[in-house]
């Protein structure tokens, strides 16, 4: 359950959600704005902490841990991608996707994270700030950071929100490649059937809990 | 996190963070500034007092009484102390000037002055005139040396009356600011 309490009164945002996600599967978040889809994937991501009910996730109970460590947790176990990056703008790509190997203690964080910018075809760009890159790069460069420390679990939220048809394709196949390269499980918020379509299993949200639940392939 | 880890984090953080830091160096400055500023101000007033309080005060100390003018005890007290005495009142009166269909008014300080003030220093006018001269009585009438924001605020010129208190006074006399 996760309910949002404020001066107008209390909100239900998720209610009754029962769900079972396999390791290694993919699944695709489907259903309306305001359903609930990015609420249940910051719920998994442990992100956003629950107001009822508990969350597992590799064995352990995120529903269990403090701030610190849910930190150390996605640290070591996930990687996130945004539907605007959260690129920081003052690091460069190569420090951008370093950044989680750095806080890891990864002694070559940098030659690490060079080679995950080469994979996702953004090498060339290494070198460069955010601000100095187009939305399609700069979500390559997230897709590299999320992926650099060979998470178990992927979570991506509308990662192809911000782009156009040609990049977001892009993005798609490079999320699915990496996700059959390293075997992570994948979680996919998206408001595209086509691209739902492309996971193991679609799970449909309205109003705050599960109106469907499908194979895909 | 390690301290070398959050070294290298915070000086990549500074790479944005050069503009707001600008701000805040000038920020900082300019508080600096005000302060040395102040010290200045504060530094040339002390020491003006210190080599020109005699002047400024007239004498090399006063005394003051309130509500009454030294009686003789306390005039022999000063006199057997003092090279010179001179006898000061000061108060706050009102300056009215009547010019027939509109009566013009000013809150002033008055000082009521001896023949031996100042006793340090020289009462400097303007237009350049002996100060006894300026208060010297014309057509029955004492002359004052007024101060020329409240010369302007009244409508004065030299020569003018007005009254203070009851009596009218003549001629307005201003002083060198």
């Amino acid at each position: 359950m996760l309910s949002l309490d404020g001066n107008a009164g209390r909100v239900d945002i998720l209610d009754g959600i029962s769900l079972d996600i396999e390791k290694g599967q993919t699944v695709g978040l489907v259903g309306p704005s305001g359903s609930g889809k990015s609420s249940l994937l910051m719920l998994m991501g442990g992100l956003e902490q629950a107001s009822g009910g508990t969350i597992h996730a590799l064995g352990q109970d995120l529903t269990a841990m403090n701030e610190d460590a849910l930190a150390r947790f996605r640290r070591d176990n996930m990687g996130v991608v945004f539907q605007s990056f959260h690129l920081i703008p003052t690091m460069t790509a190569v420090e951008n996707v370093a950044t989680p190997l750095e806080l890891a203690g990864v002694k070559d964080a940098f030659e690490q994270a060079r080679s995950e910018l080469s994979d996702v075809g953004i090498s060339h760009r290494a070198d460069h700030y955010p601000s100095q890159m187009s939305g399609g790069e700069q979500q390559r460069v997230a897709l590299a950071r999320a992926s650099v420390t060979r998470p178990k679990i992927l979570l991506a939220d509308e990662p192809t929100g911000n782009l156009d048809g040609t990049n977001g394709n892009a993005i798609m196949d490079l999320l699915f490649g990496l996700r059959d390269k390293h075997g992570a499980t994948l979680v996919l918020v998206t408001h595209s059937d086509v691209l739902a379509a492309r996971c193991d299993q679609i799970i449909r949200l309205e109003d705050g809990l599960i109106a469907q639940e499908s194979i895909a392939k | 996190m390690s301290i070398a880890i959050a070294a290298r984090f915070a000086r990549r953080e500074l790479r944005g963070g050069l503009k707001g830091f600008t701000i805040l160096l000038s920020c900082l400055a300019l508080g600096v500034a005000a302060i040395a500023a102040v010290g200045s101000v504060r530094t040339a007033i002390e020491t003006g007092l210190s080599v020109e309080g005699a002047a400024l005060l007239g004498g090399d100390a006063e005394l003051d009484f309130t509500y009454h003018f030294a009686n003789a005890q306390e005039k022999e007290w000063m006199q057997s102390r003092a090279n010179a005495v001179s006898e000061i009142a000061e108060f706050r009166s009102m300056a009215v000037v009547d010019n027939g269909d509109q009566t013009e008014r000013g809150l002033t300080q008055v000082k009521a002055i001896d023949d031996a003030y100042p006793l340090i220093g020289t009462m400097v006018l303007n237009p350049a005139m002996d100060l006894n001269a300026a208060l010297a009585a014309q057509n029955g009438l004492p002359g004052a040396v007024m101060e020329r924001a409240l010369i302007d605020r009244l409508g004065l010129s030299i020569g003018d009356t007005f009254a203070l208190g009851n009596p009218t006074i003549s001629p307005v006399r201003r002083n060198l600011a």
